[in-house]
């Protein structure tokens, strides 16, 4: 009875009876178009998923270098003691690529600014508040004035601001008791916790691809920060942004003109071609900024520009690991022009700061 | 009596073409979520991108008041897409507010967004008037890229606010 059936349903002569040849071949061709579209969307999500990494990296990374950089910039000058610490002869000194002409690579800067440790317990701060004005020596967090050595403090060389209102000059340490011997002016003193600021110079560049001296770690172009010409400690020049491909400076100066104002500052920047108004040409960027009247101090306004690449090379969507996109054009910043790059794609940001800390 | 048999047999019977399809369509299905999410993810992308640009410019405009704080009133009222934009600043009594607005209008169009408009907005005195403070308001708006999942362009915005004082 149920062979009966089972041949009227099947046609067939036999329980065993598998797939005919066609059956099969239709069923695998399908499989096979079922399986190619699955395969397709896998390696185009894979590829896009790897392309918008790249891009969220080096937004990411512009926007981190533009933070550093215009902090720095807003805190220059900040307790100023009045002679160089380090290369920083001037709250600002600004490095032109070329400052004859039109830039062919990227500008450098060199900031002096207040570093500190905010948190944990070798905190740069006063454990014992200066109860009386006129003291000499002041006490830090234990571990405190060590690590402060480690950062670059030399006796008779460095200098200190105090809860930011008083700058002085260490004369001596003890790292073991953790004290500072600094001569504070007489009518300032000071509650325990008021934070002990070292003043730095710190050098902003690009180390540009190829990097024979490995400073960006492998993936050059780099933006690095960190004290000019050291390779250990905490204030070692250490990239702090990958793939940072060009960085330009134009200054705008306040008094920089004697003709203006009798160059005294007024509070607003220097007409410097004589076209009665405020424009681009107004901010330098080929200046040497050493000879009077043009000098740092005067500097009020800075105009950064960053350009940011993917720090590996697009390998757009196709089998052949050609990009498909990049910066087709040239990006011109500041007084430099990069030609266009087929293989990264490029993020640009400009902006101007107010150094709030450079003519005090 | 089809469907006992049906039943009887259903360990030698393999897929039904009606299960097949189900199961081919769950597969699309998934796979088309999976694009989806691809669109999304560079759409986002490029959101993120336009906010650090704008908010870059925003803050390009602030510093520049902030440096010029003293005059932050001629700062009230510009708008880049008024036709008439910076020329109500007056470029003898204020050569640097003027020259900020023209040099902040040329890079709110460079931005090259949709309908990219950058105003400013500095209130009267706040109290204690003494102070001189004033509440100076950066909004930028443009049209945002294609969203995922309408074929509208989205309305943005941007606002920075800051109390400015003279000094």
């Amino acid at each position: 009875m149920s062979v009966v059936r089972h041949r009227l349903v099947l046609g067939r002569n036999s329980d065993q009876a598998g797939f005919t040849l066609i059956e099969l071949m239709i069923g695998m061709a399908i499989a096979v178009i079922v399986m190619a579209a699955a395969f397709t969307i896998l390696t185009t999500t894979s590829k896009s998923l790897q392309a918008n990494e790249r891009i969220v990296d080096t937004q990411h990374n512009l926007r981190v270098a533009m933070e550093l950089l215009v902090r720095d910039l807003k805190l220059a000058g900040f307790g100023n003691p009045g002679v160089p610490i380090g290369n920083c002869a001037n709250a600002i000194v600004p490095a032109d690529q070329n400052p004859t002409g039109a830039d062919s690579g990227p500008d450098s800067v060199q900031l002096m600014v207040p570093t500190t440790r905010a948190a944990g317990s070798n905190r740069w701060t006063l454990r014992n508040p200066t109860t009386t004005a006129g003291t000499t020596q002041i006490t830090l967090q234990p571990g405190a004035v060590t690590d402060m050595v480690n950062s670059g403090l030399v006796a008779g060389v460095s200098y200190v601001s105090i809860g930011g209102s008083a700058t002085a000059q260490v004369t001596a340490f003890d790292t073991s008791a953790s004290t500072l011997n600094v001569a504070i002016p007489p009518p300032l003193w000071f509650q325990s916790g008021d934070p002990i600021y070292l003043l730095q110079c710190i050098r902003y560049r690009i180390v540009p691809a190829p990097d024979p001296g490995n400073v960006c770690g492998g993936v050059s172009p780099c933006l690095t920060r960190g004290v000019a010409g050291v390779v250990a400690g905490p204030n070692a020049e250490a990239p702090i942004a990958e793939g940072i491909e060009d960085l330009q400076l134009a200054y705008g100066c306040d008094g920089c003109v004697t003709a203006i104002n009798s160059g005294i500052p007024d509070r607003v920047i220097d007409d410097q071609n004589g076209s009665n108004s405020l424009d681009q040409a107004d901010f330098l960027s080929n200046v040497v900024w050493t000879t009077a009247p043009l000098t740092p101090d005067k500097i009020q306004l800075v105009q950064v520009a960053l350009v940011a690449r993917q720090s590996r090379n697009d390998q757009g969507f196709g089998e052949t690991n050609q990009a498909f996109v990049g910066s087709g054009s040239v990006v011109v910043t500041g007084d430099r022009t990069l030609p266009a790059d087929s293989n990264h794609r490029r993020r640009i940001l400009v902006r101007s700061v107010e150094t709030r800390n450079v003519g005090l | 009596m089809g469907f006992s048999f049906m039943a009887q047999y259903r360990n030698e019977q393999g897929f039904t073409l009606l299960e097949g399809m189900l199961a081919a369509v769950l597969l699309g299905t998934g796979l088309l979520a999976m694009s989806a999410m691809q669109g999304v993810a560079l759409v986002k992308n490029v959101d993120s991108s336009e906010l650090t640009r704008i908010t870059t410019l925003a803050s390009d405009m602030m510093e520049r008041i902030q440096f010029n704080r003293r005059n932050a009133f001629s700062y009230n009222g510009i708008d880049t897409q008024s036709p008439a934009n910076c020329n109500t600043i007056s470029a003898a009594a204020q050569p640097q507010a003027r020259g900020d607005c023209l040099l902040w209008d040329s890079l709110v169009d460079g931005t090259q967004l949709q309908n990219v408009q950058g105003t400013v907005t500095v209130s009267d005195l706040l109290a204690p008037t003494v102070l001189g403070q004033r509440n100076v308001t950066v909004t930028i708006t443009w049209l945002g890229s294609l969203s995922s999942d309408s074929t509208v362009k989205r309305a943005r915005s941007l606002t920075i606010q800051r109390v400015v004082a003279p000094e």
